[in-house]
């Protein structure tokens, strides 16, 4: 009966584990005069629970006819980020990579993602707002390579050890 | 006990919520196969299914029948037909369609000088990576650097360089060893480690000679410089193949191997047969290499006098411990009758059994898939016959319509190559875990089609850029 019972306690807390991971893309509208560098925070808000991570993906939507997409920095994430980049595929929309190839980083709050530069092409007095499509790798929710927590392509028993761990709260510090 | 069925219903129920499924590619192994009609009036290529259902593998024969002197290389899901003496030219293919030429290309220029016979003679191409392979061109002196991935519309910039082998051919004959007719008969080779190796059999007048041994040149892929190996004859930079290694690399579709296992090139001649009757290197032998140190060992002596079988023609090497070798006592023994298959050790020089149901067959090639099935040739019966080398049963005879000659494998996922993680979309993701893979150095066929993006046969960190950056495409 004990053995049921912890198996069960278990079978509960993954579930909730699961469901508890979540994060939040945020991007103020931005307004300016014409001939205007702005620089757009893209924050990695409401996370409530350690994420790692060393790969990342987005598509920034925006008006082409109020902004040029000039370049995407690093930020508090992204700084020791091995590879970033941002490339305009379509007109107004800015596709944004990043990767860590050595250990991820590690975040437990809110932080800055990357910056994107824009410059104003004319006035803007009412702000102008982005959306954000196509999020990839860790910060897509849905990957459908779930249970691969320690990035290494394969789904083994490791990953399941390391959910045990987090659930225990004894994961090592990497 | 208790402890250990707790911990798989824990990763059972873990398995469950968090979907940890084994992820499969898919593998999927197709055969191409070169034919010729009995009296090598003409030619095709036949495809043959790699997996067996219901026991029996399927066969689409006579694919764009043409002349009957072809060679065959692949590189991904594509393969290329080579048609070669005086027809000199290459045809590019897809699996998915394989009686669909994409592309043809000439493998000489119109204003080549120095062509055995006014042909280049096309032998096989050797795959470096997606942009670059060595065309082997058995009637000149240069091998050409060629991009496989060209364009329809790009195919006039298939060439893109050359690597001149004429030290092993010189004319003007100082030294004894100087193979004076001219070509020094490249006809295969391997790249192994970021070398190419390129076997040369150095025939004179078509055959061999004691004094002009069979050479494998070395040339360092990213530099295409030409390494000397300290182990050659005078200025000759190659490795000098032992006697009795001659005409080294005959047949060229099945005498060059390397073997991963122990990191080892295997290189079998069959010395003088046929019209060169002058008995150079008695029966011929196999030889094996030390990429790194370029050091030679006679795995097989057939120039003994207690050598009890014929000449060593196809060969193959399935593991430090298992080859196999055709025996051709009697060239002009055109049916093979008196042929024999046998087993060996390639680390002892054993020979551990003679193959019966393979006696008196005419094998004229044979090579190994990557589930270590041995697919032979048999002209005699104008089949291909499946061994499993665990225990050498035949798996299966598939009937070949005309006669086959030479097997090649060409294997395909279900997912795109920079699709480590297979999850359908090449992104920031897939670099990192291509680079991983890179890091530990290790990994399956599998992963190296989904990482392995520049297609050179290994897993680097370049193959984790480019990945990355084409996560934009």
């Amino acid at each position: 009966m004990k053995k049921y019972i912890i198996i069960y306690t278990l079978f509960i807390s993954i579930i909730f584990a699961a469901q508890t991971f979540g994060f939040h893309l945020d991007v103020e509208p931005v307004i300016g005069k014409a001939g205007e560098s702005v620089t757009i925070p893209i924050k990695l808000v409401d996370i409530n629970q350690a994420m790692d991570i060393d790969a990342i993906g987005f598509t920034l939507i925006f008006d082409e006819n109020q902004l040029t997409y000039v370049e995407t920095q690093n930020a508090t994430l992204t700084n020791e980020f091995h590879l970033l980049a941002g490339k305009e595929l379509q007109s107004g929309q800015v596709k944004v990579l990043g990767a860590k190839f050595d250990n991820p980083v590690r975040i437990t709050e809110d932080c800055i993602l990357v910056n994107i530069v824009f410059t104003i092409k004319n006035n803007i007095s009412i702000p102008c707002s982005f959306s954000i499509s196509e999020w990839l790798d860790d910060l897509n929710p849905d990957s459908p390579i779930q249970g691969d927590f320690n990035h290494d392509g394969e789904i083994s028993l490791i990953d399941v050890i390391i959910v045990l761990q987090k659930i225990a709260g004894v994961l090592p510090p990497k | 006990m208790k402890r250990n069925l707790m911990l798989f219903c824990l990763i059972c129920i873990a398995s469950v919520f968090f979907n940890i499924t084994e992820v499969s590619g898919k593998e999927q192994m197709t055969a191409v196969v070169i034919t010729s009609s009995a009296g090598w009036t003409s030619g095709a290529h036949s495809i043959v299914t790699g997996k067996p259902v219901n026991g029996h593998r399927s066969v689409q024969n006579k694919l764009l029948p043409t002349i009957s002197d072809l060679g065959i290389s692949n590189h991904g899901p594509y393969f290329y037909r080579i048609e070669r003496f005086q027809s000199d030219n290459i045809s590019k293919f897809h699996i998915s369609n394989p009686a669909n030429v994409i592309w043809n290309v000439p493998a000489l220029s119109s204003d080549e000088p120095d062509l055995q016979s006014q042909s280049s003679n096309p032998f096989t191409m050797i795959i470096a990576s997606n942009e670059k392979a060595y065309l082997i061109r058995y009637g000149a002196r240069t091998v050409w650097i060629v991009n496989p991935s060209v364009s329809y519309a790009d195919r006039h910039q298939f060439k893109i360089g050359q690597l001149d082998l004429s030290a092993y051919a010189d004319e003007n004959g100082q030294n004894d060893y100087d193979d004076t007719d001219g070509y020094p008969e490249m006809c295969g080779g391997k790249v192994v480690n970021g070398k190419l190796f390129i076997v040369m059999q150095r025939l004179v007048d078509w055959c061999p000679k004691e004094s002009v041994h069979s050479y494998v040149a070395v040339f360092d892929i990213h530099t295409d410089t030409e390494i000397d190996t300290h182990k050659g004859e005078g200025s000759l930079k190659g490795i000098k193949l032992p006697s009795p290694v001659y005409d080294a690399g005959f047949p060229e579709s099945s005498s060059i191997h390397y073997l991963k296992d122990n990191n080892t090139l295997y290189v079998s001649g069959p010395a003088s047969m046929g019209f060169c009757t002058s008995g150079v290197g008695g029966k011929g032998g196999i030889v094996s290499i030390d990429p790194k140190t370029y050091v030679t060992t006679i795995v097989l002596d057939a120039s003994t006098d207690t050598w009890e079988y014929g000449s060593i023609f196809s060969t193959a090497i399935v593991s430090p411990f298992k080859g196999y070798f055709v025996s051709v006592p009697d060239a002009n023994d055109i049916g093979g009758s008196k042929n024999s298959v046998h087993s060996f050790n390639p680390t002892t020089g054993e020979i551990l059994e003679t193959i019966s149901s393979l006696g008196g067959k005419d094998i004229w090639s044979m090579a190994l898939d990557r589930q270590k099935k041995l697919w032979m040739c048999n002209s005699s019966d104008s089949e291909i016959v499946i061994l499993d080398t665990s225990d050498n049963a035949i798996e299966e005879r598939v009937a070949i319509d005309p006669l086959p000659k030479v097997v090649s494998f060409v294997y395909t996922y279900d997912f795109e190559a920079g699709d480590v993680n297979k999850n359908g979309i090449i992104s920031a993701q897939d670099a990192v875990d291509a680079y991983k893979l890179a890091l530990k150095n290790e990994w399956t066929n599998e992963q190296l089609w989904g990482a392995d993006f520049n297609g050179d046969g290994e897993i680097t960190a370049q193959d984790a850029i480019d990945i990355f950056w084409a996560g934009f495409k």
